[in-house]
């Protein structure tokens, strides 16, 4: 959300299924660039925000796939071409032997790959000792939805927006400065 | 008025009672890592180090000594350290059964075990691998067992089942560590988010990768989360099989059986679900999780045992068989050394252990008496060990030279690196219920039938939520 430096309107949503209903009626009016914050997930919010289906399943299988090919590639070179050696009269290409490490290759591959793209490439996650949410609740029971301050709107229209929304408990603003404000103090801005 | 205990333990027709909120998840979960632990904590921690200890005490001598200090000899070359290791790698894979196939097939019930249980599997992967190590006799070469450019222009036998193992245990302990990994990271944030002590707070913040719960963050979390179950699925089957391919691709009577995979990945999921409830009993009660590992999770668990039970008796039955319509007159005597020769009682434990105990778990009262899970699951825990004894020792000892044949006698480092292997396991698991949740926080929320406290649930349902939740996902 701090990515860009822009004015943020945030309800903040005790009930899961309210928050649900803000999102959708946030990517009904037509919200560019509007986040939600979730303490757990709940079924449907990516599509009712407007998200696409996560794209990290591809470049997994590939690397899967890719691993396995490099698992077996490496076998077949070492037993057969670097040092060849009969063991137990069996060929140097002995591929049913290699399947194991082909497959062992191919799933740490896999793994790996999943693990560093989800956190350091698609969710853009870095170890960090001083993480703090606009609310410490929201990795408990509260739900945030984030709508940025564009030039098509104002701070008071979204404020009276998000405040219309049913289950919206309280309506904060977040200011490029980075200090955290109730409505009446911005409402001077 | 608040439920009384028996009441939150007996949920009818949810896997959660309904009065339980979101907030009294993080709470629950979250007071043991802030509070200080109690007594029986810091006792169970000195006896598990004290165990440990001795199996460290034991290894140094046997670096000192070599391995002829525990009761190796010829023909029985794997011994006491083999058994541990067999044993161990089958306890972990309740843990990714849990974790991963579990999840496939949309069980909701994991989600209040499965962090323990994932746990439990790392640390008893931990426990596994230090053995074959420790049995090379040279562990401090224990590298040349990976293939890398070396002065002796060398590589690794790949066509031996050992390579295979080398590769399945440190991919297994690998994927494992980092799928329990990516489920921690919203509980640690979760954790962070309720630290008072900066210090705390700042371990937490780095443990939870910076994570703030975006939803575009939990939309790549969940796929990523989903995609590591499709990994660990086939991984944890073939993990069992490879270890059983250690002994199916020799010649020795008793182990030269194409029944071993299946019967190797039925019998670690047995054990391993022994473990679980061993383990979850005292948990749920020394850390007052009893709202959430309720009577009806363990009965689930309970469950599995009774229906592996009857796969592994099913598999012992079938090595009988085998051995008989083979003709083999090996195999044959093999057998009925098994039942009839001087051990013959770690043959008839193992059955008394793994195929009798179990059938109590027919009986509903027992199924949910946690007494009676708990005993049954000891007697698992020792009729697995005793499993590959059976297998592995006394196979060794009739083998196809009668010249050769000995009996294995385990020596007192021997019985100390045992039970120092469980000292190991025990001591890693206890710092873990101090210092992680050991409940899945993100996960429990998903099954609660009321998150917020605030509605009936009969309003939720009109709402056009989901029906509460039960076991299975709608």
């Amino acid at each position: 959300m701090a990515r860009v430096a822009m004015p943020y309107v945030m309800g903040f949503f005790a009930d899961p299924l309210l928050f649900k209903d803000a999102c959708l009626a946030s990517s009904a009016a037509g919200h560019h660039g509007h986040e939600g914050f979730a303490p757990y997930p709940v079924h449907g919010l990516e599509r009712a925000l407007g998200y696409k289906r996560s794209w990290i399943g591809r470049p997994v299988l590939f690397m899967l796939l890719f691993g396995a090919f490099c698992g077996f590639m490496m076998q077949l070179w070492m037993m057969k071409i670097d040092w060849p050696l009969i063991i137990a009269g069996k060929p140097y290409n002995s591929w049913p032997a290699y399947v194991v490490i082909t497959f062992e290759s191919g799933i740490l591959a896999g793994a790996l790959t999943n693990l560093l793209l989800c956190l350091l490439v698609a969710c853009r996650l870095f170890p960090t000792p001083n993480t703090r949410l606009p609310d410490d609740r929201l990795t408990d029971d509260l739900f945030c939805l984030a709508v940025p301050v564009t030039e098509h709107g104002s701070i008071a229209q979204l404020d009276q927006w998000m405040k219309e929304r049913k289950g919206v408990e309280r309506v904060e603003h977040y200011v490029p400065e980075g200090r955290l404000s109730n409505s009446s103090e911005v409402a001077h801005v | 008025m608040r439920p009384t205990l028996a009441e939150y333990e007996n949920p009818q027709g949810t896997l959660i009672h309904p009065t339980v909120t979101a907030r009294d998840v993080t709470a629950d979960v979250i007071a043991p890592i802030f509070r200080l632990p109690p007594l029986t904590w810091w006792i169970g921690l000195g006896v598990a180090m004290f165990f440990l200890g001795m199996m460290l005490f034991t290894f140094t001598i046997q670096m000192c000594e070599g391995l002829g200090i525990i009761g190796l000899n010829h023909p029985v070359m794997w011994g006491s350290y083999i058994t541990n290791f067999v044993f161990w790698i089958g306890i972990g894979h309740a843990g990714t059964l849990i974790s991963a196939i579990l999840f496939l097939f949309r069980q909701r019930w994991r989600t209040s075990i499965n962090r323990s249980a994932e746990a439990m599997t790392i640390f008893a992967v931990m426990c596994a691998g230090i053995f074959p190590l420790i049995h090379t006799g040279r562990p401090w070469v224990d590298f040349w067992l990976f293939p890398y450019p070396n002065d002796r222009a060398l590589w690794p036998q790949f066509r031996s089942p050992l390579m295979w193992d080398v590769f399945a245990i440190s991919t297994y302990g690998t994927t494992s560590l980092i799928f329990w990994y990516l489920g921690l990271i919203p509980d640690f944030a979760s954790v962070r988010d309720k630290a008072k002590n900066p210090i705390q707070r700042a371990i937490y913040s780095i443990a939870s990768f910076g994570w703030k719960g975006t939803v575009r963050d939990w939309n790549h979390y969940e796929r990523a989360y989903a995609q590591f179950a499709w990994i660990s699925t086939p991984l944890v089957l073939s993990v069992h099989s490879t270890v059983s391919f250690d002994f199916a691709v020799s010649k020795v009577p008793g182990w030269h059986t194409t029944i071993f995979p299946p019967y190797f990945v039925a019998g670690a999921i047995f054990g391993g679900f022994g473990m679980v409830v061993f383990l979850l009993v005292p948990m749920r009660k020394l850390l007052k999780l009893e709202k959430y590992i309720t009577i009806n999770h363990l009965e689930y668990c309970n469950k599995i045992i009774l229906a592996t039970s009857m796969i592994v008796g099913y598999a012992y039955a079938m090595e009988f068989f085998a051995a008989w319509y083979s003709e083999s007159l090996y195999e044959r005597s093999q057998f009925i050394y098994r039942m009839t020769g001087p051990h013959a009682w770690i043959f008839w434990s193992m059955a008394l252990s793994n195929c009798v105990a179990p059938m109590f778990f027919w009986f509903k009262g027992v199924r949910r008496s946690l007494i009676g899970m708990w005993i049954i699951s000891i007697f698992v825990n020792i009729g697995m060990w005793f499993e590959r004894a059976n297998i592995f020792m006394l196979s060794l000892e009739r083998d196809h030279l009668p010249s050769s044949w000995d009996h294995w006698v385990g020596t007192t480092f021997d019985w100390m690196v045992v039970v120092g292997s469980f000292g190991m396991f025990f001591t890693l698991f206890m710092i873990y219920c101090k210092v992680m949740p050991t409940i899945a926080i993100a996960e429990v929320k998903t099954v609660l039938v009321n998150p917020t406290g605030a509605r009936d649930p009969a309003d939720y349902h009109d709402a056009g939520a989901p029906p509460p939740a039960t076991n299975r996902e709608s």
